[in-house]
């Protein structure tokens, strides 16, 4: 006799592993699919930043040192993490010649302490772990070395199928399944989702990395790659990455032309690789209108146009196994069950941040070595301090606004430029990137 | 046919996801290929950040 499940959760991240723990305290029969066996070891590229102060889909989280949790106070609930962390004290983007536009002073907020972060960097294998296994004690029944490829509905509810055949039926299921969701794709649900582009992304930890004002995170303008610096949740590391949208691109030596670069070698001279490595392919695409289908909900990156990160994809998953929880409660398998989370994504995600989708500029394109230098040495530091995605950027944007008379007076052949940059359509930067891409399909 | 090397991927599942004939799975933490169902469109030689698919003889 076939088994079934109140819900089947596809997907242990951060999003799914909320979500199957959330039902399951509340008494609800649940299954967790997952294809890694060492849920604990992460492969993907990720830096574990976990953003605090800037509200961020409707809640400002804190850390509590003492009872060392994540405190989603707003929403009403916590999650518990006892593993090593890191302070972040600010944003920093530094021109291909060194010079830095903070968005928060490192050694000023580091001065203050834990109040002057800005995100606390967990180790995200131990935190996810934390969690799964909280689901696993409150009985949600897991399923490892499980891939599943595919979704459909029956008379009795949904099944999903994995690679061996194997089939698990669910009143709901709640699709975590990543940025590059099959089940998303399974649906039908991609058609009608701009794609932006395939997007690569190779990382390394380093060790015996040092310069002044480590402990931001650096994205560095200018460099065939995007290149972006961290430091490490295990202080004998240091992180670095290299990513682009062009499918031929060769992220390795991408990198090297950085670190033996005349303005970053002096960081690197004692440096050599350690630790472990990491990449991460991901089709971007513009956000999902209705996170809801045929009794599936779609949770964390599987929604969204960028990283949800790992702040998003726990509210949305706490928020989905809640919503199931009542729908399953009530008896009401439906969308009409699950309004709660449909309500909170229309809301919270598209309300606050839109479909997304961006312009695909290549800022390097338009820009040499020099200019950007110009523009990074111009700036008052520091800017305010922050982390949020959406605040770096217009808080960037006023600065320059602010900034114009002086480039104006200074740098006209800048200042032409970037009169220039602002006619060109949209759509050009992103076919370029699409035409580097691959458009998943099944 | 592709070739898979190990000591090159991290496990990222890039090539899992974007396999248009879902012939790629993590099978004990290692990405393996499902060599009757691959149809050798190249695209994961060509997505995989680490180069670690290749195509052999």
């Amino acid at each position: 006799m076939k088994k079934l499940y109140d819900v089947v959760v596809v997907g242990a991240g951060p999003a799914g592993a909320m979500a199957a723990k959330v039902a399951a305290e509340g008494g609800l029969d649940v299954a967790l699919l997952e294809r890694k066996t060492d849920i604990s070891f992460i492969r993907r590229c990720c830096t574990g930043c976990l953003g605090l102060k800037d509200e961020f889909m409707g809640e400002i989280t804190h850390f509590d040192d003492k009872t060392r949790r994540l405190l989603f106070s707003r929403y009403g609930f916590s999650v518990k993490y006892d593993g090593p962390y890191q302070n972040i004290y600010g944003f920093h983007l530094v021109s291909p010649l060194g010079t830095r536009v903070k968005l928060g002073d490192v050694n000023e907020n580091k001065k203050r302490g834990d109040d002057g972060r800005v995100a606390v960097m967990v180790d995200k294998g131990l935190f996810i772990k934390g969690i799964v296994d909280e689901a696993l004690a409150n009985g949600v029944k897991g399923y490892f070395n499980t891939n599943v490829v595919d979704v459909w509905n029956d008379a009795e509810g949904v099944v999903v199928c994995d690679s061996k055949g194997n089939q698990y039926h669910g009143k709901f299921v709640i699709a975590a399944d990543g940025v590059n969701s099959r089940l998303m794709r399974r649906l039908g649900l991609n058609e009608g989702r701009k794609w932006l582009g395939t997007y690569k992304d190779r990382a390394w930890d380093m060790e015996g990395v040092a310069f002044d004002e480590m402990e931001a995170l650096i994205f560095c303008m200018g460099w065939r790659c995007s290149i972006s610096l961290a430091p490490h949740v295990d202080k004998k590391y240091y992180h670095i990455a290299a990513a682009s949208y062009e499918w031929d691109m060769d992220l390795e030596a991408g990198m090297q032309e950085f670190l033996q670069s005349p303005a970053f070698s002096p960081w690197f001279k004692n440096a050599r690789e350690g630790g472990h490595h990491t990449s991460c392919v991901s089709n971007i695409y513009a956000s999902m209108q209705m996170p809801f289908k045929n009794n599936v909900l779609f949770v964390g990156d599987a929604t969204w146009m960028q990283e949800c990160a790992i702040m998003g994809a726990l509210l949305m998953g706490w928020k989905a196994g809640n919503s199931v929880t009542l729908a399953v409660k009530q008896n009401q398998i439906n969308k009409e069950g699950v309004a709660d989370y449909v309500n909170f994504y229309t809301k919270e995600l598209i309300g606050r941040y839109g479909m997304g989708g961006g312009s695909g500029l290549d800022f390097s394109d338009y820009f040499s070595a020099e200019d950007m230098e110009y523009m990074a040495s111009i700036v008052d530091n520091p800017l305010r301090s922050t982390l949020d995605f959406y605040t770096i950027y217009r808080a960037i944007g006023k600065t320059y606004l602010d900034l114009f008379p002086r480039i104006q007076d200074e740098r006209p052949d800048i200042m032409e430029k970037l009169f220039s940059i602002r006619n060109v359509h949209p759509e050009v930067g992103l076919q370029k990137r699409r035409s580097n891409g691959f458009l998943s399909v099944t | 046919m592709i070739y898979i090397d190990t000591t090159k991927c991290t496990g990222c599942c890039g090539c899992v996801d974007l396999c248009p004939a879902a012939a790629i799975e993590m099978n004990n933490d290692v990405v393996a290929i499902n060599q009757s169902v691959c149809m050798e469109c190249l695209i994961c030689t060509k997505v995989c950040p680490m180069r670690a698919p290749q195509k052999v003889a």
